[in-house]
């Protein structure tokens, strides 16, 4: 690893974060998460790392609501939160498989986010041919890509994005990395992948999920310390 | 904003809808061959058929349940609806049979 990454002390406006606190999850007698925090600041990146099966996934969906941890904090604006998903364009999730409906077309699914159709294909002129096709049609690839960019383009405050990289290839991966930090002008957003690299090249805050908490990365000796890098 | 939800919620049905429109044509079928008698029978058959197609439609929807999450559309909405839309169908036909027997 060459570059560290960059990390900013810029937070934007703290009342405008979303603060998840005290997520407790447990499958059956397996504690997975103890008393995991996050503040998700608007106009940052915060990265979230950690080894195969520690839960990062897991945490994501709790902060979704795709799944209800035995106990957990959501705070927006001063206000609790039970379910972030019914907030209306505060929150939209990028799970870590193709998850839109194959039956639908492209240009329906840009509308249902709030995404003109000029404007994407303007930005993503490679794409312009996919327009009108369903989105069953086009291939893993390809979906994996249109769905990333959706979700970074839509018009929620916040994008939370689980391994985005991953099943694109290298030239997209870049394309995306560079959305990523255009886009923070707009919104917030959240980031976790195995590729790590990438997501240091990102990122303004960088957090490690081991043994079911949840640790802020400063430097890169802290990835040694707490087992991630040898 | 309300439309585009029902829409939604319409995609996420549609075929579990069609699945349980066999079922309830079926019933139909059954009810005007063998009368008020086969009503139980026939009511447990609804039941049982729909809470193993929901299921089935449930897990094989899976995988798109963060696209309708991110409209502002959870599960147990998803669900209730499609159960609710299935079950009211059946009703209405049925009670329609029924009087038109009296």
């Amino acid at each position: 690893m060459d570059s560290w990454y960059r990390s900013s002390r810029k937070v934007g406006d703290m009342s405008d974060r979303i603060i998840v606190d005290s997520v407790f999850l447990r499958f059956r007698s397996h504690e997975v998460l103890k008393g995991v925090h996050l503040n998700v600041h608007p106009n940052q990146i915060t990265g979230l790392i950690g080894r195969n099966g520690c839960s990062k996934s897991s945490f994501l969906k709790v902060i979704t609501g795709q799944i209800e941890p035995q106990s957990k904090l959501i705070k927006y604006q001063g206000r609790k939160i039970d379910q972030l998903y019914k907030e209306r364009a505060l929150v939209n999730y990028l799970p870590q498989h193709v998850f839109h409906p194959k039956s639908l077309r492209n240009s329906r699914l840009l509308s249902l986010y709030g995404i003109t159709a000029e404007s994407f294909f303007t930005t993503y002129p490679f794409l312009q041919q996919y327009e009108r096709t369903k989105f069953g049609e086009m291939s893993g690839g390809e979906k994996r890509l249109f769905e990333v960019l959706m979700i970074l383009e839509s018009a929620s405050r916040f994008s939370i994005l689980d391994e985005p990289f991953t099943h694109v290839m290298p030239k997209h991966v870049e394309l995306i990395k560079e959305r990523i930090t255009a886009l923070k002008t707009r919104k917030g957003i959240v980031l976790t992948d195995h590729q790590y690299d990438n997501v240091l090249a990102v990122a303004d805050s960088l957090h490690l999920i081991s043994d079911g908490t949840i640790r802020k990365v400063e430097e890169r000796e802290d990835l040694i310390a707490f087992g991630y890098l040898r | 904003m309300r439309l585009l939800r029902w829409r939604l919620r319409w995609e996420y049905a549609k075929d579990f809808l069609f699945y349980s429109m066999l079922i309830t044509l079926l019933s139909y079928f059954i009810y005007s061959m063998t009368g008020i008698g086969a009503l139980t029978a026939l009511i447990w058959f609804k039941l049982i058929t729909s809470a193993g197609g929901i299921f089935m439609h449930q897990n094989r929807k899976a995988q798109e349940l963060a696209f309708y999450m991110n409209h502002g559309i959870g599960k147990k909405d998803l669900m209730v609806t499609a159960v609710i839309g299935d079950l009211l169908l059946w009703i209405v036909g049925i009670v329609v049979l029924v009087k038109s027997a009296i």
